[in-house]
């Protein structure tokens, strides 16, 4: 076989090898190989199936997360769908069923331009009040109450990066780290 | 004499010589001249002692609450139990470099004392890494968190400690978690030396083999003990909320068990070396990784993140070591090839192979879970959150696998595994799995998200408990003991092999919990008057009283529930909420009953104000049965049982030469050899 372009010609030295492998009188030869691709072909679809479980869930799990200055921008394409938000409670706007255990609320940007109304359902955090830093995962309404299905609450303090003004002083407000940010769910 | 003023004197002294150290280790080596590397171990003890020196004044201002020190003034105060004053130690960043830092100057020590006869080629570079690793640390207190840092204006008072972190727990679980994370680092050092010197047989594999079990198993209870304390704690009823804190603990426990199991194959087969550098390699780096996330909280934002100094550092070093290794392994890629080959596709190696890939894999996809917020933001502009249900879906099948696995890897033959070896090995195993299935399906136990894993858990357990009898029974036939004595000495003479099978007892009592708990879990929330009962599951709570206690330390409210178990009086719960003086809320102190069967567990959500005094308000509670979250705790035994007898020294050493490589069909027989 005689044939131009360097593709085709190492294409045929491959086969050329190959066949000489399978003529090997040695059978021992044959299975080991046979082993391997069968190794590798099964190591190569775990991999992918596990590639493949991730992205796929990734996707379909992962919510879009805004600030609740952010939304207002994006009010429109955002009607109905699942996302989280995060912004302070409005002083004052606290509202606890204690009947139906539903706490209303209104969640609103840093300075109190932007605000929506949120409902939620569950076991409200201990951090939870007037001024807390809240995030909340749920169906956002450009029309009506956020349904809430998880509320996280951060006291007005925070986290050990941001608070390290400078060195050789205190940070302004004296609570420790770690646990400060609580969940209900 | 202000003996805290000793402190950072001591940290200066501790790099130097670890700098030295370090350099006159390697130097010698390279030159083979035993005074050089004599020097640097004597070094290496040096950098130790400063170190103790360092902690000790450390304690000494938190003990004294010298608060001109910023540390000791941002995480105690006069106010805190003694004990958690000494807690504070690890209680923030600083802290934390220092007790990583003391930590591995105490196995450097340990680790030259015990080899200082053996393994002459390889100690100079161990204690050569160790050294890079130490002074990283030091450069990090040096330069980035200082813990004798000094207030321009000293305060009078310190902070308090968040009540939330006031109790045992915070004693047990970072030191725990830390010696875990800080374990790895040795044989990741022995791997790295044997890179360097060319040894690339199991030597260094058997070196550290303790080593890494002990590092694995402090690494697995830290994890345990994070996540008792969030169910105990935290009061949202259940106990692991893949944040990207605990995600930090878990990823290098996983990769340290893919890690434990793949050096076995390195030892029987000499295969998979190149995976197993990498591996502890990879062990280590995510070990560094999880104390920055721990104590840095830069997930929490991107902006935390390149704000942060230290997180810049903690970058460099690990980009350095991931340079310094993948050099290593190319450098000795063809001495690092496998002695053999995966021969059969059903087999002993392939089982191991496909355990490892699943725990990496594992690992990996937390990682991604973790990440992928910071990355979006970075890359897209798009802010993203990747919440629990991600981990459970991903979790879940590599989860069922690895447990299946679990009874399927020990049994299976080397090699090629026949089919009457599968039949004899896992008829009865298998049989058994499905009995369970059906009998919890009659009963009631229908969910098949349950029945599945639950039937699994049987599954393994009874190829462990064939394991146990037919290797009994040989060693009877053989020596003629008791049963008794028989199993004794089995176990006495193949103490990793049983030990391990005891551990892999824990993780299907773990499993068996998880699933118990997650996918059988009863949820209500109610709000009674007193005297009213409400219902959950098979119990029954009838509210009958609060009470105010009020106290200089907190006050408490605290409500009494009385419980009835299938109609049973069983006792009384009380759940509180607790109110610090400093604290702007309250703490909530939940009521747990439980059981092997269950737990019940209830909080005190809130209470309506009275409008007379002596009335017992009205109040709203939290309820949840978790059916067998009991087993999850009990795990720990287990894997503690298991990892002490696989710890123990042998009672007869095998000569070095008579490495055994088990042939096609020994797995059969029951008289098991390690």
């Amino acid at each position: 076989m005689s044939v131009s372009g360097t593709g085709v010609s190492l294409t045929v030295e491959n086969c050329v090898t190959i066949l000489e492998w399978s003529y090997q009188a040695n059978n021992g030869v044959i299975m080991k190989n046979k082993k391997q691709t069968q190794v590798t072909i099964g190591v190569g679809v775990i991999v992918i199936a596990l590639i493949w479980l991730v992205l796929e869930n990734t996707r379909s799990s992962s919510i879009r997360y805004f600030e609740v200055k952010e939304i207002a921008a994006e009010a429109a394409s955002l009607d109905g769908r699942q996302i989280r938000m995060r912004g302070k409670v409005k002083n004052g706007s606290i509202n606890k069923d204690r009947e139906s255990l539903k706490v209303r609320f209104v969640i609103q940007d840093e300075l109190g331009k932007t605000s929506y109304p949120v409902e939620y359902s569950g076991i409200v955090p201990d951090t939870f009040k007037d001024g807390s830093e809240v995030v909340v995962d749920g169906t956002f309404h450009r029309d009506a109450t956020f349904e809430a299905t998880m509320l996280q609450a951060k006291c007005p303090s925070k986290y050990e990066m941001q608070d390290r003004g400078t060195k050789g002083q205190m940070p302004k407000n004296h609570t420790s780290a770690p646990a400060d940010n609580q969940k209900g769910y | 004499m202000d003996f805290s003023k000793l402190g950072h004197p001591a940290l200066v002294f501790a790099f130097c010589l670890s700098l030295y150290s370090c350099a006159t280790s390697v130097y010698g080596a390279t030159r083979r001249n035993r005074a050089w590397i004599l020097s640097g171990r004597n070094a290496a003890f040096a950098v130790f002692a400063f170190l103790c020196i360092a902690s000790l004044s450390l304690i000494h201002a938190l003990v004294r609450h010298d608060f001109s020190y910023q540390y000791v003034a941002e995480y105690s105060s006069t106010a805190m139990p003694r004990q958690y004053v000494i807690a504070a130690f690890w209680g923030g960043m600083a802290g934390s470099m220092l007790l990583w830092a003391w930590m591995i100057g105490l196995l450097t020590t340990l680790v030259s004392l015990i080899n200082r006869r053996k393994q002459e080629d390889l100690m100079p570079y161990v204690i050569a890494v160790l050294m890079v690793n130490v002074s990283f640390f030091l450069v990090l207190m040096l330069f980035g968190a200082n813990p004798f840092e000094r207030l321009a204006h000293p305060v009078a008072e310190g902070t308090q400690l968040n009540p939330l972190l006031q109790n045992p727990s915070m004693m047990i679980h970072p030191p725990t978690l830390y010696t875990g994370y800080v374990g790895m680092v040795v044989p990741f050092a022995f791997a790295m030396a044997a890179l360097i010197t060319g040894r690339l047989d199991d030597e260094w594999i058997r070196t550290t083999r303790r080593w890494t079990l002990f590092a694995w198993f402090f690494l697995g209870m830290g994890v345990l003990l994070g996540a008792q304390w969030a169910y105990v704690e935290l009061g949202w009823g259940g106990y692991w909320g893949w944040d990207p804190v605990e995600n930090a603990s878990l990823m290098p426990w996983l990769v340290a068990t893919a890690f434990l199991h793949s050096v076995m194959i390195q030892e029987k087969k000499g295969m998979l070396k190149v995976w197993n550098v990498s591996l502890v390699s990879l062990a280590y780096i995510l070990s560094i990784f999880g104390t920055f996330l721990t104590r840095s909280g830069v997930l929490s934002s991107v902006h935390a993140f390149s704000n942060s100094k230290l997180g810049s550092y903690f970058l460099i070093y690990i980009a350095f070591v991931v340079v310094g290794v993948v050099f290593l392994i190319a450098r000795r890629w063809s001495d690092l090839q496998s002695d053999n080959e995966i021969e059969g596709i059903i087999s002993k190696e392939s089982s191991f192979l496909l355990n490892n890939l699943l725990l990496l894999g594992a690992a990996l996809a937390i990682f991604w879970g973790t990440v992928y917020p910071v990355i979006s933001e970075a890359i897209r502009g798009v802010k993203v959150t990747v919440a629990a249900p991600y981990f459970n879906r991903v979790m879940v099948p590599i989860g069922l696998t690895l447990l299946v696995l679990t009874g399927f890897c020990p049994l299976v033959a080397w090699r090629r595994a026949s089919p009457e070896n599968l039949k004899r090995n896992f008829k009865r195993p298998l049989v058994g799995a499905l009995l369970a299935g059906v009998v919890m399906y009659l009963f009631g136990i229908r969910r098949l998200l349950g029945v599945v894993p639950l039937s699994c858990c049987v599954f393994v357990l009874g190829t462990v408990l064939l394991e146990f009898y037919r290797g009994t029974l040989a060693r009877r036939a053989m020596t003629g003991e008791s049963v008794g004595l028989s199993f004794v000495n089995l176990v006495a003479r193949n103490r990793r092999r049983y030990g391990g099978y005891i551990v892999h007892v824990g993780v299907v009592s773990l499993f068996a919990g998880i699933t118990g708990s997650n996918v059988y879990k009863l949820e209500k929330e109610a709000t009674l008057h007193a005297g009213e009962s409400v219902n959950i599951g098979d119990y029954r709570l009838r509210y009958d009283k609060m009470d105010e206690v009020t106290n200089p330390e907190r006050d408490r409210v605290i409500a009494h529930l009385a419980v009835w178990d299938h109609g049973r009086f069983v006792g009384t719960l009380l759940p509180e909420k607790n109110f610090h003086p400093d604290q702007d809320q309250p703490v909530t102190e939940t009521a747990i009953r439980g059981t092997i069967r269950d737990d019940l567990y209830v909080i005190l959500v809130e209470w309506s104000d009275k409008s007379a005094v002596g009335e017992i308000p009205s109040a709203t509670f939290k309820m949840f049965v978790n059916p067998l979250v009991g087993l999850v705790w009990l795990s720990g035994f287990f894997v503690l049982l298991g990892t002490t007898i696989a710890m123990l020294p042998d009672p007869v050493k095998a000569p070095a030469a008579a490495r055994v490589r088990e042939p096609a069909g020994l797995a059969d027989q029951a008289v098991p050899v390690d």
